[in-house]
């Protein structure tokens, strides 16, 4: 009885993904990648006049990521210097909820959480990934054709809020100054 | 000679903390699952092992919350009983012991040094169990007193305060109001 039961739950465990599960977890990462890409531009915008006045340094690196279905990979990470704060964008991942990909800007006083999120979105209805079990939500999601890089408020009625200039800048206040 | 403490009779059994503990456990379950239609507005953003540790992290506080709960009925078992043997002027050797420290202190005695430590002279009762209940509140009043410092005593779990309770109630002679 116990083998029979343990065979179903090995023939469970091994049985490849129904086609409507799928994803090409190699094309998320790079795809992710693509836009973080995007966001440090987009930050760099952000800053040009500050960075041009030499009054704010860009420091650009690399940091390795670990993902539940992705695996082991490296992703760019950037910094802001300010004076003498240091602000730091440290990319999450890409098999998040409701988001394709997510960057922590942190400082001294906080945590700013951008992610990346369909253009319409202000709050969103979406579906994640575990690496073990079945998919909770087997119905198919609408493909998303346009992503953009938003703030997520804190918890527990988390919000998307547009990312432009000024509240940019007010983030980064936030996380300097608290 | 001191007022008579007057039972609320509000004090919660163990078994009830449990059914609650277990409640709420099931309760964190359904809001950290997929299941929760909030699920993606409270959770945008997280990774799946992000929000694993946040539910493991509630779980744990609830955890530590019914144990201190667990720990007030325990308390609570052990000073009824003090009032009881106090008031009911019994002839046994822990009653007469207790009544000696009313007289000095009324009701107003310390769990460990008072309560427990008459306890001790009672062969009938498992003195290990004594020695494990003295350790034991010593991690309750860290707990309750906002785990400030780093405790150099083993910090217990739900389970292994739950038993202890468990032990305790079914092996002291107590009186119940």
């Amino acid at each position: 009885m116990a083998d029979t039961t343990f065979s179903a739950f090995i023939e469970q465990q091994t049985a490849p993904p129904t086609a409507d599960l799928e994803v090409d977890w190699d094309q998320q990462r790079k795809e992710w990648l693509q836009h973080l890409d995007q966001f440090y531009k987009l930050v760099e915008e952000f800053m040009r006049e500050y960075v041009d006045q030499g009054k704010v340094r860009l420091q650009h690196g690399t940091k390795k990521l670990h993902e539940e279905l992705i695996g082991d990979y490296s992703a760019d990470t950037l910094a802001l210097h300010i004076g003498r704060n240091k602000v730091v964008f440290d990319p999450a991942g890409t098999n998040l909820i409701g988001a394709k990909g997510r960057v922590d800007m942190k400082s001294a006083k906080g945590t700013v959480k951008f992610v990346l999120v369909p253009e319409d979105a202000t709050t969103v209805n979406w579906r994640y990934r575990v690496a073990e079990g079945p998919d909770p939500m087997p119905e198919p999601v609408e493909p998303v054709e346009n992503w953009t890089w938003k703030i997520a408020t804190p918890p527990p009625r988390v919000r998307c809020v547009e990312l432009c200039k000024d509240s940019f800048q007010d983030a980064v206040m936030e996380v300097v100054n608290g | 000679m001191a007022s008579r403490v007057v039972l609320s009779h509000e004090h919660l059994g163990i078994e009830q903390i449990d059914r609650r503990r277990q409640d709420t456990e099931a309760a964190i379950e359904a809001y950290f699952s997929i299941g929760n239609p909030s699920s993606a507005q409270r959770f945008l953003g997280l990774a799946p092992h992000e929000v694993r540790d946040e539910k493991e992290a509630l779980l744990d506080e609830s955890r530590r919350s019914s144990a201190m709960d667990v720990f007030g009925a325990l308390e609570a078992a052990f000073r009824v009983d003090f009032l009881q043997r106090c008031y009911r002027r019994e002839k046994d050797d822990i009653s007469r012991a207790f009544r000696d420290i009313y007289n000095n202190k009324g009701a107003h005695v310390s769990l460990e040094r008072d309560i427990l430590a008459t306890w001790r002279r009672d062969l009938t009762v498992p003195q290990r169990m004594i020695g494990e209940l003295t350790d034991a509140f010593k991690y309750r009043h860290w707990l309750a007193h906002g785990r400030y410092w780093r405790p150099k005593f083993h910090k217990l779990d739900y389970a292994e305060v739950y038993s202890l309770a468990e032990a305790t109630l079914a092996s002291f002679p107590f009186k119940e109001g």
